[in-house]
């Protein structure tokens, strides 16, 4: 059988055929990197790190302001990229790089598909 | 390259030859000569780059190389080699039995003799064990496994024992790069049975630590049996193998000093901050003496205190860090331990400010602190006191840092 990082890297393989997403990342929730399909000027330490920080900084906000549900997503936009983290089960994080001229609706639906997988995955 | 030392400072010249590959010589002290070592991975990890390292390492310290090339040609061997960072020089030999099979015609230089039919196991066979009575300090065979597909296991087997009477006769030590694709046990075993040492190399995914690993199954020249653990691997280009912590934690009160230390143990730390102050993370990623860690600072002023549990999380060891002149921040200290949820791991406590009026001596902070005797405790100062400003974190003078970075890396492998 596949191991888990190899499936992982499946879907994230799938997701990049998906029109506008320039690259993807798996990693944990405390910020570690496990599989990434990224340009490779990008150190993928330090954006794992980052984009945990950012994702546990919004569960912390976002539950200070009383919401009942757990996280779902954080985006951060600037003109030429857009990140997307999604939840993927309690253990990792999804993140995605796009191109913020895309269609982000399909992006998402992708990526929530994805996430759930991942968290499949993770399970095992 | 700076020049490998090991967390001890160990030198080259204690043993001939030496794998130049941190933990693996601090345990096992280099390769004795009349040694042969088997190196297995599995085929998804991939050994080679160890056969790139411990060559770089011998011919640069003066030993006299060869190396027995079947897996690829000499020039495509060198060019990768030199891609992390392991240029060839005059004491590499190679025998180049990969041209030969492919049809290309391959000229014999000085440094690389050529095996005219590969498929010929007695010019397999005596072209090597007479190379070897050239004075060489080290075989290295890559790959052997492919030697066994090749041919057969008890040609493997008996080239083995030919190979090991010769380092033994000639004074030299051999490494074995071999790949197991899943051959029967029977074999596997009849081999490793007849090196001294074997040094297995695979894939780990535990929770969420997807890596790299290499760990000593058998070595019959070091005593203590021990201390033979696993450590996490990374093959980095350039650079080659780095023994490998994911996560460090650095924790500590405000201003104590965790952003300078984390920019002054990297090269490309990144802070989140804010008007001086650390508001998300730092993150760094330090080489040291072999080794690398990733290390992720965390705020200290308690607002943040809902992030520090995230940060912690799959933490192996912790600096903790602390104002040698704030005694009243100590308890906020532990607190912290608390609250990253990594008290009992590994920790070496970090009492910066060490020269400023009114620090505390190092007895003073232990007691303060309620420290074990066991823990270490190692005092850094500022590199220049003029230059601090409290907008940046300050640079720390290096042999403070390099005291700490080896006492909590000794622990954690």
């Amino acid at each position: 059988m596949a191991t888990k990082s190899e499936q992982l890297k499946s879907v994230l393989q799938r997701l990049s055929t998906v029109g506008g997403i320039k690259a993807s990342a798996v990693i944990s929730a405390n910020g570690l990197p496990m599989v990434s399909l990224m340009p490779e000027d990008v150190d993928p330490n330090t954006f794992a790190a980052m984009l945990a920080s950012m994702v546990g900084s919004a569960e912390t906000a976002i539950k200070s302001l009383g919401a009942k549900n757990t996280l779902e997503r954080v985006v951060a936009e600037s003109k030429d990229i857009r990140v997307v983290a999604v939840q993927a089960g309690t253990d990792a994080i999804l993140t995605i790089m796009i191109d913020p001229n895309t269609n982000y609706g399909l992006i998402l639906l992708e990526s929530s598909k994805a996430s759930s997988e991942i968290s499949q995955i993770m399970k095992q | 390259m700076a020049e490998y030392k090991g967390l001890d400072g160990v030198t080259d010249k204690d043993f001939d030859p030496y794998f130049g590959i941190a933990k693996l010589d601090e345990q096992l002290k280099g390769i004795p000569s009349k040694k042969v070592v088997l190196i297995s991975a599995s085929p998804s990890v991939g050994n080679e780059v160890f056969g790139y390292q411990i060559i770089h390492k011998n011919i640069t310290s003066g030993v006299k190389v060869l190396v027995f090339l079947n897996r690829t040609s000499p020039q495509s061997y060198l060019t990768d080699m030199k891609e992390y960072d392991f240029p060839a020089n005059d004491n590499l030999f190679i025998i180049d039995a990969y041209s030969g099979i492919t049809g290309i015609k391959s000229d014999e230089t000085d440094h690389i003799k050529v095996i005219s039919n590969p498929y010929d196991r007695e010019e397999v066979k005596t072209k090597v064990l007479k190379e070897l009575g050239n004075g060489y300090g080290l075989l290295v065979i890559d790959s052997f496994s492919l030697l066994a597909d090749f041919f057969d296991f008890s040609f493997a087997a008996s080239f083995m024992n030919d190979i090991k009477q010769e380092v033994v006769n000639k004074d030299s030590a051999a490494v074995l790069l071999f790949t197991d694709w899943g051959y029967e046990k029977q074999n596997i075993d009849k081999l490793l049975s007849n090196v001294n040492s074997t040094i297995e190399v695979k894939g780990i995914e535990k929770r969420v630590i997807f890596g790299q690993y290499f760990a000593v199954l058998k070595c019959d020249w070091v005593e203590e049996k021990q201390a033979f653990s696993s450590v996490l691997f990374k093959a980095i280009k350039p650079g080659g193998i780095k023994v490998y912590f994911p996560k460090i934690l650095v924790t500590g009160p405000t201003d104590a000093g965790k952003s300078s230390f984390i920019h002054s143990a990297s090269k490309n730390a990144v802070s989140v901050d804010k008007l001086g102050g650390t508001i998300a993370l730092d993150h760094g990623t330090v080489d040291f003496q072999g080794y690398r860690a990733d290390l992720f600072g965390t705020p200290g002023q308690e607002r943040f205190d809902p992030l520090l549990k995230m940060l912690g999380g799959e933490a192996i060891g912790v600096f903790l860090v602390v104002d040698s002149t704030k005694p009243e921040q100590f308890p906020r200290a532990v607190e912290m331990l608390r609250k990253t949820e990594t008290y009992g791991l590994p920790v070496v406590v970090i009492a910066n400010k060490a020269d400023l009026k009114g620090a505390l001596k190092k007895d003073e902070i232990r007691e303060k602190l309620h420290l074990d005797s066991a823990i270490t405790l190692i005092q850094t100062v500022a590199e220049d006191l003029s230059k601090v400003d409290p907008n940046e974190p300050t640079k720390l003078k290096e042999a403070g840092i390099n005291e700490a970075l080896s006492a909590l890396f000794k622990q954690l492998t």
